[in-house]
């Protein structure tokens, strides 16, 4: 990519970027299971009405700064943070080593493939390893999903159901894709049909991975079996 | 880079437990929050993990059964918490104070007892909302996924919704003993606040931040949890009783401002209320009622009796503008614009005001003495070193002109103060501004000498005002004429007068020609072109003479002729058309028929014939007349010594220069070609003989060569102050003066006021040209409408000619009649009301 000097959005992304982690103007801690992230509440209060009422009420987050989340899935959170910072968080996370609490400073271009990129990928195969993983994320994405339709996140949960449709299309034989499709009806609302509906599309698209034993237990349990029905007599 | 595959950990379902009866646990935990939440002891509390047990609930689908479980909570809450001490401030002193007013409670205790009901239901409203906010907060994802699912009221709207169903709108267990009907506690909150505001209007101090934060509390409870924006209490129920209080107390106070009688009072007193008013919507009340309460103050104290007001004896409206009350008219004025914007109350007596001011002026003008002159132009004679200075008291004529420019003044100083008026207190408001001009164009008109008095005052200020005086000076008076000009309705009567003294002053030099110019300028662009045509020909006549004497002076030289006894000729050629007619001579031969020219000296002949020669020469097809009551002669005179006499100016020969009018030049020269003895006389008849003047031009002229002392070189007899027909005249060869140049009074220099004689005389003139200008106008319209009805032709004539005059409709019909007979027109068969053109 050629240098440009640069752009109003990017210059405020890249300032995104440099408070990532920053201790400097932190005034938040979110804490999950031993992670630990320094925050800054004018990046997270506003997007999320969760986190504006935790920090403005007369609750004791207010008063102590630290928002403990210890029943969400620590994995799900991290992404959560990333994105409040990033607009996006990446395919196939960080492992574990490199150490909760203290994220690494890493170029947005290996890391954060942009949606486009992804798409690309998408054409050309799953075996070229254009920043993406081959591996499938469905199972993550479907629990950022529910971690931001818990803490109406809006825009996070329109970014992890997009990067779910496209893993969805690709690797819907996967073990991860079972997984995924249990999460997705048991994390959230009847009501929240988003995740639903990516599930049923690809399953219908699909139709083969009814033949897996995993995939059958999986309808006989869930309400997908309703959706499914719908879904193959054309009303949903 | 990212290579090392992910790892799928297995699922945790730490949410969802396979314990399905988890309502419980959960409801225990907000239930617990709950009453930390209403003791106040938030603090302690985790939002997050409140937060997560209502998802929790929501998560197993008892979304329902949450928000009823929260309801019956808050209501048993309400009931055995906040209901009581509530009931408790409804002190049966309260409830006789609020709502029977008692007699002999005095407003400090009235005050002490409402504000104190007043406290103790915002503090326990603070409580409730403040817990009704962090209920909400807690409880946020079963507002945003089972609440908006169900379409229920929100658990905000629902619980906030408790105060007005368990608090203002209970009644404590029916009828008070005290009171036969039932009351509800919003009605004593009501009546303690009406009755907190009076008293802040009777003067009091009272807690306005207590009585805000009261009627926010109103405008955040609506009548049913549907909230919707216009179902507030604040504007279902509190609302309409403020205004309707309000009402009755501006009603009685208004009564009680017109029993004071004092206009300004009121005024004052009205501003007062509408800014307090203001302030109590900005600060007690809500802003939602700004308009509304303005309103009603606007209707019961300004509207309700404005008439009154303003028709007070001693202090009303008339009282106001004589005597320059700007403060009073502009706080007037502000109240009117707020409650009409035709602002109808004011513009009628604005306008009677003028018009009686006006008419006043005339009164003034009829019962002046002008017989004393003005000081200044007493100033002014004496340095013109006119006889006149002595002439005290003054002549009829020279009264008549002070009394001219004293009524321009007059009306000038009127419309100065109501322009002031407009300017300070009326906002420069063009209604108001366009009505009181009508007014003084209507009593102007109604004045009938006004078109004269206006060119009168021109006069006056152009002939001898100008000289020495500033450029401001000018500007002042310019604007001045040009303002008066705009009132008049009758502008071709104006036109008249101001050729007549205009001719007067260009002809004797009295005046500036550049200020005349832009006098005439502003005149054309106030009135248009066909107005000033004839002052722009007087100019171009003037100019043109200019420089044609000097072209014939040049002819004269060239034709090398020297001639010793030199006559210097100064001349103006005037067009006709474009001089009144009375300068022309026109109206002299009228009056005592052809009586052709009056006879020049043969010298004087001479020179008439040479310049006529030289004048007509190249300019074929002309008549050039010579019209000597128009002109002036600078006449060298000798005197010689008179034999006998040793000392003394009558012992030497004495050369005078005498300056009088053409006719006096002409009677001079009877007496100076030697074929008079020394003491012959001639007598009136002889003169006019020999002149052929007419009669009343020789009057005149005879009587300034020989009545006043300062220029009479003739001698009259009998001595008499007047010239009659009788009299003979000699030579005075006694004759001295201390200064060589004499000026003998030209009788027609000055412009005067018109006696009723000649004035009847302009009118007839005027009424003939207004005659001609109406047929004209008559064939004109019909010539391009062919029919038209009698009414519609009036009409048209009527705005045709508005820009010059108003023609009287019985003229019009007149000159019909006329055209009918002539046969311009005839009457459309079977419609005696309508005519067709008759090409």
């Amino acid at each position: 990519m050629a240098l440009m000097s640069p752009q109003p959005n990017d210059e405020l992304l890249s300032s995104l970027d440099n408070l990532f982690g920053d201790k400097a103007y932190s005034d938040l801690t979110v804490t999950c299971r031993g992670d630990e992230y320094k925050v800054h509440k004018a990046i997270i209060c506003p997007r999320s009405p969760f986190f504006a009422s935790a920090c403005n009420g007369p609750f004791q987050e207010a008063r102590t700064g630290i928002i403990d989340l210890p029943d969400d899935d620590p994995q799900a959170v991290k992404l959560m943070i990333r994105y409040f910072y990033y607009l996006d968080y990446p395919q196939q996370p960080e492992a574990q080593d490199k150490g909760p609490g203290t994220p690494n400073k890493v170029s947005t271009k290996t890391n954060f493939p942009m949606p486009a990129m992804a798409a690309g990928a998408k054409k050309s195969g799953p075996k070229k390893k254009v920043g993406y993983s081959p591996q499938p994320n469905l199972t993550v994405h479907a629990r950022v999903y529910a971690l931001a339709e818990k803490y109406d996140i809006k825009g996070l949960k329109t970014l992890s159901l997009g990067k779910f449709e496209i893993e969805a299309d690709l690797h819907w034989d996967s073990d991860d894709f079972m997984c995924a499709v249990e999460e997705v009806y048991t994390s959230t609302v009847d009501e929240d049909r988003g995740m639903r509906d990516a599930v049923v599309e690809a399953v219908y698209n699909n139709a083969g991975v009814l033949e897996k034993e995993s995939m059958q237990n999986l309808v006989k349990r869930l309400p997908l079996c309703f959706d499914l029905m719908m879904r193959f007599r054309g009303w949903l | 880079m990212a290579s090392r595959p992910n790892k799928i950990r297995p699922i945790r379902r730490p949410i969802m437990s396979k314990d399905s009866n988890e309502f419980t646990p959960c409801w225990e935990i907000l239930k617990n929050a709950l009453t930390d939440i209403h003791n106040k002891n938030a603090s302690q509390l985790s939002f997050e993990h409140l937060y997560r047990a209502s998802y929790k609930i929501v998560m197993k689908k008892k979304g329902e059964l949450l928000y009823n479980h929260v309801k019956a909570f808050e209501e048993q809450w309400f009931r055995h918490h906040v209901l009581p001490p509530i009931a408790e401030l409804v002190s049966a002193n309260l409830i006789s104070i609020a709502l029977l007013q008692v007699p002999g409670s005095s407003a400090h205790e009235r005050r002490e007892t409402g504000e104190r009901f007043l406290r103790g239901i915002r503090s326990t409203w603070e409580d409730h909302n403040t817990s009704m906010n962090m209920v909400a907060d807690i409880l946020m994802y079963l507002e945003r996924t089972y609440v908006s699912e169900s379409r229920q009221p929100s658990i905000f709207a629902a619980t906030i919704g408790l105060f007005r169903d368990h608090i203002l709108r209970n009644d404590l267990g029916g009828s008070s003993e005290q009171l036969d009907q039932r009351f509800l506690i919003f009605d004593i909150l009501n009546a303690v606040v009406l009755d907190l505001i009076n008293m802040e209007r009777d003067g009091d101090i009272i807690d306005r931040n207590l009585l805000r934060q009261i009627t926010s509390m109103l405008e955040a409870l609506y009548e049913t949890d549907d909230e919707l924006e216009n179902t507030k209490l604040y504007l279902t129920v509190f609302e309409p009783r403020f205004l309707s209080a309000s009402q009755g107390f501006y009603k009685a106070e208004c009564e009680k401002l017109l029993r004071e009688g004092n206009a300004s009072a009121w005024l004052r007193h009205t501003q007062r209320r509408l800014r307090e008013e203001q302030d109590r919507c900005d600060t007690s009340l809500s802003i939602l009622t700004t308009d509304k309460i303005a309103s009603v103050v606007e209707q019961e104290l300004i509207v309700a009796k404005l008439n009154d007001f303003l028709a007070m004896e001693g202090s009303g409206m008339k009282n106001m503008i004589d005597h320059d009350h700007h403060e009073d008219l502009s706080i007037l004025y502000q109240l009117i614009c707020r409650v009409d914007k035709t602002k109808n109350a004011l513009k009628t007596i604005l306008q009677s005001r003028v018009m009686d001011l006006g008419l006043e002026i005339e009164q003034t003008l009829k019962n002046t003495d002008f017989s004393a002159p003005a000081p200044g132009a007493d100033a002014e004679d004496a340095a013109e070193g006119e006889e006149k200075a002595k002439v005290q008291p003054l002549s009829a004529a020279a009264q008549q002109t002070a009394a001219a420019i004293k009524w321009v003044d007059d009306v000038l100083q009127l419309k100065d103060k109501f322009d002031n008026l407009s300017k300070i207190c009326f906002n420069e408001d063009l209604v108001l501004q366009s009505a009181v001009t009508k007014s003084f164009s209507e009593f102007i008109n109604m004045f009938s000498r006004s078109s004269e008095f206006v060119s009168l005052f021109i006069d006056d200020s152009l002939k001898r005002g100008l000289k020495g005086k500033s450029d401001e000076d000018v500007e002042v008076v310019l604007q001045k004429a040009i303002i008066l000009l705009r009132y008049l309705a009758d502008r071709d009567l104006f036109e008249r007068y101001h050729q007549k003294h205009l001719a007067r002053r260009l002809l004797h030099s009295k005046s500036e020609i550049h200020i005349e110019k832009e006098l005439v300028r502003r005149m054309r662009a106030e009135l248009g072109n066909h107005f000033t045509l004839k002052f722009e020909g007087m100019f171009k006549d003037m100019e043109l003479s200019k420089d044609l004497l000097e072209s014939y002076r040049d002819h004269v030289r060239n034709l090398g002729d020297p001639d010793t006894k030199k006559i210097d000729l100064g001349i103006h050629v005037l067009t006709t058309n474009n001089w009144p007619p009375e300068v022309m001579g026109r109206s002299a031969s009228q009056e005592e028929g052809d009586r052709g020219d009056c006879i020049f000296p043969p010298a004087i002949q001479r020179l008439q014939a040479s310049f006529s020669k030289y004048y007509l020469d190249d300019r074929n097809g002309r008549v050039l007349t010579f019209v000597a009551s128009a002109g002036t002669a600078d006449v060298k005179c000798a005197f010689p010594k008179i034999p006998g006499k040793t000392s003394g100016p009558l012992s030497k020969d004495r050369r005078y220069e005498l300056n009088v009018s053409t006719y006096g030049m002409i009677v001079l020269d009877l007496f100076n070609n030697g074929e008079l003895e020394d003491d012959e006389r001639l007598s009136f008849e002889d003169i006019q003989t020999k002149t052929n003047i007419p009669t009343q031009d020789l009057i005149r002229t005879l009587g300034s060569l020989s009545i006043p002392p300062r220029s009479r070189v003739l001698v009259k007899e009998p001595m008499s102050k007047s010239v009659k027909p009788t009299d003979k005249f000699g030579f005075n060869a006694q004759f001295v003066s201390k200064t060589i140049k004499i000026k003998a009074p030209v009788i027609s220099g000055t412009s005067k006021v018109e006696d009723v004689e000649q004035r009847k005389e302009t009118e007839r003139k005027n009424d003939q040209t207004r005659a001609h200008v109406v047929d004209a106008a008559i064939v004109r319209i019909m010539k391009q409408r062919k029919e038209l009805s009698h009414t519609q032709l009036t009409t048209e004539v009527i705005s045709q000619l508005a820009g010059r005059f108003k023609p009287e409709i019985s003229m019009i019909k007149k000159r019909i009649e006329d055209l009918l007979t002539r046969e311009y027109l005839e009457r459309i068969d079977g419609d005696i009301a309508a005519y067709r053109y008759l090409a």
